[in-house]
């Protein structure tokens, strides 16, 4: 069984700073990382592949994306490829994942593809199904838990409501939850081995996307307007501290659940 | 719009939700731009689910017809859903579709949005017309809930959305409101998956969304058996127990439990935060709550910001008074 795992460098904080004037995130000095879920969804093909297996990582992104896809060389990964050109920034989820579905195209279509659920920047989660129904093959989301059957795997799912075990055969792809394993430490003996190995990049032309196809260009949607959401709400404050403040918080606690027939 | 039935068959609240949002578009829709609108509700259902009497009150929320799909184990076979959701669609060309940002909604709709070849916005917390063009504005919280993007689909159709539950009230039903409920024919779509089994979570517990009054932990608590002292308090008021996301991927409580951009969105009547500071993806989970209570020892917490009542002090010492006068009140009241 051949793997390919679907990665995106993401900002390396939680806590983006924003230029409140433009609207727009403040990129400068602020590095890139594996999305966390990408490295989830490594380790979970490490788990399961058997001697003979391939695991490759692709991404799409800018140049320093390279430093990413090294990281997953060394933890564990085979093959790295990168799709890189100016054609393909600003792209929404649907013309990343036209990218995505030609670059596992040309690298050779795997038994498995395996993605996190989202990226901790874009939050969409949108990418695993895109590129799954561009290809015409199975889909599950919210993955916890990966098991290989004859001809596919059996995927455990953490729905709403419960949870849902059910058999895809291969090929198919899977988007999987940080509940799916615990991330391995990188060692010494796999940042050699990254080293040793090259990341390969692939551009526009190499993956046969012709002018207008990709990024901003290509992309059926477009971002008008950007605004600092407002949940101020004005809390009356209640020192625990203070006895007297302590009592007055809790009776007022109880006077709202009261008041919402909550009791 | 795509539906939603919940495991016990019966139509979601975010079914009835969307239909109302439906027709409130579909009425500003005529209103800019003229002509009829049609609200067609689509439900993909196990054979089981949701009786014709239950799929026709969808009407009562504004839909004018309810297309029903029926297969074992269809709602679990997400790429089919998604191939026959695109079919209906190239058959009936709506403006505009809609389906619930659930675990269902969120891999059906890029699925069938890619067929479709269209965009998709993810997790509106706002939908409008815009006047002028009448096209839909699609507005999601982004960069983790710091930012709210508005974002429009101009020449690609339908323009796709799904929404977080909760984000629009259920207005009250129209009386005597039925919908048509039509059964579409389609061709044969294969299978994908086989589902092998479906184990709800607590069977007397519905869904986080569900519940009137939530209580949340987050990394206040200081350690997982926190979560003894939330779920005391969360009994004690009848509500759900909710996380923040560091809790939740610490393994300290199920995903299910985790509020927040990356979670769940819930908008109960009363939210308990405790021990959650409040970062911008977690307030974008429940800051639509009827009334916010926060309980955190920083008194500079960001979700203070956000609380109509702020008790600064040690959740530990705080909690078990209130589950005190809690029980007393209704000691009490007997």
């Amino acid at each position: 069984m051949n793997f390919a795992i679907l990665m995106k460098q993401v900002p390396d904080t939680d806590e983006v700073k924003m230029d409140l004037e433009r609207g727009v995130m403040i990129r400068n000095g602020v590095g890139g990382v594996v999305n966390p879920l990408d490295l989830n969804a490594l380790e979970a093909a490490m788990r399961i592949r058997e001697e003979g297996d391939s695991v490759s990582v692709l991404s799409m992104g800018p140049p320093k994306a390279e430093e990413s896809l090294r990281e997953c060389l060394a933890l564990g990964a085979d093959r790295a490829v990168l799709a890189t050109d100016a054609a393909f920034a600003g792209g929404d989820t649907w013309a990343t994942s036209k990218v995505l579905a030609a670059m596992l195209e040309h690298t050779g279509l795997p038994d498995l593809v395996i993605a996190g659920e989202k990226a901790t920047d874009g939050e969409t989660g949108q990418v695993g199904p895109e590129v799954a129904a561009m290809l015409g093959w199975p889909v599950a989301t919210h993955v916890t838990g990966l098991k290989r059957t004859p001809g596919g795997v059996e995927v455990v799912c953490a729905l709403e409501e419960g949870i849902l075990t059910q058999r895809l055969g291969t090929p198919c792809l899977v988007t999987v939850l940080s509940f799916v394993n615990d991330l391995p430490l990188p060692t010494l003996s796999g940042k050699k081995r990254a080293h040793s190995l090259e990341v390969e990049t692939l551009s526009a032309r190499d993956l046969g996307i012709g002018d207008g196809a990709a990024g901003l260009a290509a992309s059926p949607t477009r971002v008008t307007r950007i605004e600092t959401p407002k949940i101020a709400r004005r809390a009356e404050k209640f020192m625990a501290k203070r006895a007297d403040e302590l009592e007055a918080g809790l009776d007022r606690v109880i006077e709202i659940l009261a008041g919402a027939a909550i009791l | 719009m795509l539906g939603e039935v919940k495991c016990s068959g019966a139509v979601s609240e975010a079914t009835r939700e969307l239909s109302a949002k439906a027709r409130s578009l579909a009425d500003a829709l005529v209103a800019s731009t003229g002509g009829r609108r049609r609200v067609s509700a689509i439900m993909m259902l196990d054979d089981a689910a949701a009786p014709e009497a239950e799929l026709e009150q969808i009407g009562q929320y504004g839909a004018d017809e309810v297309m029903v799909v029926r297969g074992a184990g269809l709602p679990f076979d997400r790429a089919k859903c998604a191939k026959i959701l695109a079919l209906l669609t190239k058959k009936n060309r709506p403006q505009i579709l809609l389906a619930p940002a659930t675990a269902f909604g969120r891999s059906v709709m890029p699925y069938a949005a890619a067929l479709l070849e269209t965009g998709l916005t993810a997790d509106c917390t706002g939908l409008e017309i815009e006047e002028g063009t009448g096209l839909l504005l699609q507005t999601r919280p982004a960069i983790g809930g710091n930012v709210m993007a508005t974002i429009k689909t101009p020449n690609h159709r339908p323009q796709m959305a799904t929404v977080r539950p909760r984000t629009f009230r259920t207005p009250a039903p129209i009386p005597g409101g039925a919908a048509k409920i039509v059964e579409p024919e389609l061709p044969d779509v294969e299978d994908s998956a086989a589902a092998s089994s479906f184990e709800p979570f607590k069977a007397a517990r519905g869904a986080l969304q569900d519940d009137d009054a939530i209580v949340s932990g987050g990394k206040g608590l200081r350690r997982p058996e926190g979560f003894d002292l939330i779920s005391r308090l969360a009994d004690a008021i009848g509500g759900g127990v909710g996380a923040s996301r560091p809790v939740a991927e610490m393994r300290w409580i199920g995903y299910q439990h985790q509020v927040g951009l990356s979670g769940q969105t819930v908008s109960p009547k009363v939210y308990i935060a405790a021990g959650i500071s409040g970062s911008a993806q977690h307030l974008a989970g429940m800051g639509t709550s009827g009334k916010i209570i926060s309980i955190n020892r920083d008194p500079e917490a960001p979700i203070f910001n956000a609380s109509d009542v702020a008790l600064c002090g040690d959740l530990y010492e705080i909690i078990p008074l209130l589950i005190e006068r809690i029980e007393r009140g209704r000691t009490g009241s007997r």
